[in-house]
């Protein structure tokens, strides 16, 4: 991606869509000159914040943060960097060509179901009801989406932020159903209406 | 207590480095601000708080999200936990019916102005900037618009349109540095 320019002031005003807005943050992560540019425009856009009435969040916040920090390890934040630059590279060369040659909607085989563990995690926040099934050894994910009411697609979000569109969520009846029979341990799912990410989940394969 | 508005480059690389006090410091400081920057999107109690833990996590969880180079902590949390209120906006209702929420649904207790000098400032600031540059910007910030949406609703170009909201949030920016005249 080229320099963000004004698209730093236009990321501190809200005013780039979800996809935009990763693109931002993958770019000023390896980019000095586009972070100090888009700080700028992030103190300038708080004062705004700060002008608007202020509240207190409810002490329950704090409490469900701890909650939440204590009962999930942050497993990402100690694997190393250079193992997120290894597979995120394996995944930009390996992710469309299994996923062609294999294709969107095929069902996972017998083996794969014997040798599998699945896991079931809520995709959030949603604003549908959306689960994903994944194996546990990132052989394949299914995606189900109850009552879908637009054209959804599923993103993998790389470790760098950057998003790619690994399957479509197909409709059956009062259900949207997305599998993708991909070898890859993906850490982040989500899944997008049109640009806008309208649930994500983080996966764990332990 | 700090004050929470002043940076803490300590905070800052321990936050960066997920040293897990920098987490509770930060939070002790910015709560505030980061409740009020989704409340005053979502209008919502429940929901804000939910966006606020979300987004909190969400950063935590993810080592690349911040890092001392990035920037200000306090900016860079209360930008990243607005822009996630307005995703929520964007994702799960109509503009309208945000705005109808925003009249009828009022659940959490107002607390105060913190800095009414700031706020006037940030208006005359506002009030200073020309038509072309306020209405985009004001469109933005309180209508939740993209871009592309402000480009269409003011039938201008869209590069144009990028430029004047650049402008407009940078004249801001140095309006409101400590000192500067309005």
């Amino acid at each position: 991606m080229n320099h963000i320019d004004d698209s730093a002031e236009l990321y501190a005003l809200g005013a780039l869509d979800d996809l935009e807005r990763k693109r931002v943050d993958a770019h000023v992560a390896t980019c000095a000159r586009c972070a100090r540019r888009l700080d700028e425009a992030e103190r300038a856009v708080t004062h705004a914040i700060e002008a608007d009435p202020q509240y207190e969040p409810s002490a329950a916040l704090g409490a469900r943060l701890t909650a939440s920090l204590d009962a999930r390890p942050t497993r990402r934040a100690t694997v190393p960097r250079t193992w997120f630059a290894v597979a995120a590279a394996l995944a930009i060369l390996a992710l469309p060509i299994g996923y062609l040659a294999r294709g969107p909607m095929r069902p996972p085989s017998d083996a794969q179901f014997a040798n599998a563990t699945f896991k079931m995690m809520k995709l959030q926040p949603v604003a549908m009801s959306a689960h994903v099934t994944y194996a546990k050894t990132g052989d394949f994910y299914a995606v189900m989406v109850k009552h879908p009411t637009r054209a959804l697609q599923v993103a993998y979000v790389h470790p760098d932020g950057t998003m790619e569109t690994i399957g479509k969520v197909e409709t059956h009846g009062d259900m949207g159903v997305a599998i993708m029979p991909i070898d890859h341990k993906m850490l982040e799912l989500a899944l997008v209406d049109g640009s806008t990410v309208v649930a994500e989940a983080n996966l764990a394969f332990n | 207590m700090p004050d929470p508005r002043a940076d803490d480059p300590t905070l800052e690389r321990a936050f960066a480095a997920r040293e897990r006090w920098a987490f509770d410091e930060a939070y002790e400081r910015f709560s505030g601000l980061l409740y009020s920057a989704a409340y005053n999107v979502l209008h919502a109690r429940e929901d804000a708080e939910d966006c606020v833990h979300d987004a909190l996590l969400r950063v935590w969880r993810n080592p690349s999200a911040y890092t001392t180079d990035r920037g200000t902590l306090r900016s860079f949390l209360a930008v990243c936990v607005r822009n996630a209120a307005i995703s929520r906006v964007r994702a799960t209702q109509t503009r309208a019916g945000a705005q109808r929420r925003a009249v009828v649904e009022p659940e959490a207790e107002f607390v105060e102005f913190p800095d009414v000098i700031e706020q006037s400032r940030l208006r005359a600031a506002i009030a200073a900037l020309p038509d072309e540059q306020r209405e985009p910007l004001l469109l933005a910030y309180y209508g939740y618009r993209t871009h592309v949406e402000i480009a269409d609703a003011l039938a201008t170009p869209l590069g144009t349109i990028k430029s004047r909201i650049a402008q407009a949030v940078r004249r801001l920016g140095h309006a409101m540095q400590p000192g500067a005249a309005v």
